[in-house]
């Protein structure tokens, strides 16, 4: 209040106050800084479209400004048009900027979206593949599953063809006297047959080894039994080598009347005695126990 | 507008101001104050004390010397710095909603490239 009726009482010395006073300068910062805020907004890119109103209002609020200037109003009047220009402007630019803003988050949305859907594909992708490898896999291990089964059943066949018996020393193919001649361990025509399955046995099946045990009844001298044990052993391990089994697949081992299986005191019993045992080793060549302790073998 | 047109309703003016103890009672003063209080809270609730702290505080500074000039009775200063107010929170509500838009820009470019990351990481051999 003071500030106006101070002004009011000066007005008459209008004259002798401004000369006294210091006057406007040329050009006022605020009506400057106003102007160019005012310009910008003007120039933005749709600056006139987005923020029309706004641009209006500054421009009108800076032609108020120009004028106070122009008019040498107050200085206060003039600063506060300028500012109004000024503030418009600025609400202008942040509502411009605001909507650049949008339309970029529209566009970046548009390209979160793909890739989601590129990274989705990707995924269902993978999971295709991986399930085609599992089917593969799958399939392969059925596959040799199958043929596991078809060799065990081979196997089987082959041994049950030979006669084997599965004991708890193994599997043990019992080849009985009649394919001895009498106190002789020459082999008989009938063992023929047997020698030929039993070496097509080992051919088939190359891992396998074979223990071949000699036994007697107990009619005669220990030391005579021994001698002709281990004769049927060898015997049989010389015609399993000349079929082609190599020699260090086969042991004999010569057992005399050590390991009866009937008893020595009717000729059926006596009968049963005297036979070669074979024992068959597991896949790996190794028999499951050491059983009989290789008395004297060769 | 020449001081000596407000001047006599302005000395009417002080006298009622003195007695009402605050605002003005011009209608356009008084519609000034208005939208500039209203301005200031609507600025407030959506934010511009986080994105546009130094327009608020402005517009708020605006205020207080807009009303301590309508005490002493000077009704065109009032006015006119009410007028201010209104703006600076217009101004403070514009940053506001420019930045938070920002902001969600910000947010969409790093899941996208997040998802850039990913999809290099996880290239089909």
């Amino acid at each position: 209040m003071n500030t106006k009726i101070h002004k009011l009482t000066l007005s008459g010395m209008a004259l002798a106050v401004t000369a006294a006073c210091s006057s406007l300068p040329d050009d006022l910062p605020e009506l400057q800084a106003a102007r160019a805020s005012v310009s910008e907004l003007a120039a933005a890119p749709k600056g006139p479209t987005l923020a029309g109103d706004e641009l209006n209002a500054a421009e009108n609020a800076l032609e108020d400004a120009e004028m106070a200037f122009e008019e040498k109003e107050d200085r206060e009047i003039i600063e506060h048009h300028a500012y109004r220009a000024e503030r418009k402007a600025q609400i202008g630019l942040e509502r411009v900027a605001d909507s650049n803003a949008q339309a970029a988050i529209d566009e970046s949305e548009t390209l979160r979206t793909q890739l989601q859907l590129q990274s989705r594909e990707r995924e269902a992708r993978r999971a295709e593949l991986a399930a085609e490898r599992a089917q593969r896999e799958a399939a392969r291990s059925e596959a040799n599953a199958d043929q596991a089964r078809a060799e065990a059943r081979r196997l089987a066949d082959e041994l049950d063809e030979l006669k084997a018996e599965e004991t708890a020393r193994g599997l043990v193919l019992t080849m009985d006297s009649v394919l001895f001649a009498t106190d002789s361990a020459m082999l008989a025509p009938g063992a023929t047959m047997a020698m030929d399955r039993l070496a097509a046995f080992m051919n088939d099946y190359p891992d396998r080894r074979l223990r071949i045990e000699g036994h007697t009844d107990a009619r005669g001298p220990d030391a005579y039994n021994v001698t002709l044990s281990e004769q049927r052993a060898s015997a049989v391990q010389s015609a399993l080598m000349s079929r082609g089994i190599a020699a260090d697949r086969l042991v004999a081992i010569p057992l005399g009347e050590t390991y009866p299986v009937a008893s020595n005191e009717t000729a059926a019993g006596r009968q049963q005695n005297r036979r070669v045992e074979i024992v068959v080793s597991n896949r790996s060549g190794s028999f499951p126990t050491e059983s009989r302790t290789a008395a004297l073998a060769r | 507008m020449k001081p000596n047109q407000t001047l006599i309703p302005l000395l009417t003016a002080t006298g009622l101001a003195l007695l009402t103890g605050c605002a003005s009672t011009e209608p356009m003063t008084g519609e000034r104050f208005a939208r500039a209080e209203t301005g200031i809270e609507l600025a407030q609730e959506s934010g511009a004390a986080n994105y546009a702290g130094e327009s608020l505080a402005r517009a708020r500074e605006m205020l207080r010397q807009a009303e301590a000039a309508a005490e002493d009775g000077d009704e065109e200063r009032a006015a006119r710095l009410a007028e201010r107010a209104a703006l600076d929170a217009e101004l403070a509500a514009a940053e506001t909603d420019h930045r938070k838009t920002e902001d969600a820009l910000s947010e969409v470019n790093e899941s996208i490239a997040d998802l850039r990351a990913e999809l290099a990481r996880n290239e089909i051999q």
